[in-house]
């Protein structure tokens, strides 16, 4: 028995597609394979390749390690209110 | 599948270079040990991410100019060669974004005095979460306590 794939997609998400698929006279499954496509395949490399890969393109930075995530405010709040909360008169 | 804020990539690219605490290493860890094609990251995070890099970091780490040019070239990099190509980028929907926006008026509407408010970027996460039922990988308590 083939397989089928099944996906679901909400009436806007329909109404837009069928918008592009008039735009670029195609079948709508084929701007679905199309989306799909695009949406589903990042180029596969390994996790391990990911990291050697970010470790590389970041080595070289030599900048300060005395300073912790919660200095940055990495929490969410990222003090864009204020440039620099460690040293206010800048 | 897992939603990724900007605080995980802010450390993940970072973690060499600033301390972290025993619960972002954790985190790091969950994220460095998610397969690629679960690593979802809403195309809005990249440029808080982006935005987070050029207008808040430097000035946190007391950059001086040719040490924030060599950082951000960095951060180019990351996101032209590592981020975009390898993970799967994703686009909220119109309704996701009326979802944030309602949560955003409600949040207001019950805001209480110093208390943090969620921006439309942190709404929309936690709407495109909510929708797809994607857990958020991410450090803020306070964006947890609506997933």
């Amino acid at each position: 028995m083939k397989n089928h794939k099944t996906l679901s997609i909400d009436l806007e998400t329909f109404e837009q597609l069928d918008l592009l698929a008039k735009q670029l006279s195609m079948p709508k499954s084929k701007v679905i394979k199309m989306m799909v496509l695009k949406r589903t395949q990042p180029k596969k490399i390994t996790r391990q390749e990911f990291s050697n890969l970010t470790k590389k393109i970041m080595s070289g930075l030599d900048i300060k390690k005395n300073i912790t995530s919660n200095d940055l405010d990495v929490d969410g709040s990222y003090g864009y209110d204020h440039p620099n909360p460690l040293n206010p008169k800048e | 599948m897992n939603l990724i804020d900007t605080n995980i990539l802010i450390n993940y690219i970072l973690q060499n270079h600033i301390s972290l605490i025993e619960d972002e290493k954790y985190l790091l860890y969950q994220f460095d040990n998610l397969p690629l094609e679960s690593r979802v990251i809403p195309d809005f995070i990249i440029t808080e991410f982006s935005n987070v890099m050029v207008k808040v970091i430097p000035s946190r780490l007391s950059l001086s100019p040719g040490e924030t040019k060599n950082l951000l070239q960095k951060v180019s990099k990351f996101i032209n060669k590592i981020l975009l190509p390898h993970t799967f980028i994703i686009t909220p929907s119109i309704k996701e974004l009326h979802q944030a926006s309602s949560l955003f008026q409600k949040q207001l509407a019950a805001q209480k005095s110093k208390k943090r408010l969620l921006d439309l970027t942190d709404l929309s996460l936690i709407s495109i979460s909510k929708t797809r039922k994607m857990p958020i990988l991410t450090g803020d308590q306070s964006l947890l306590k609506f997933t």
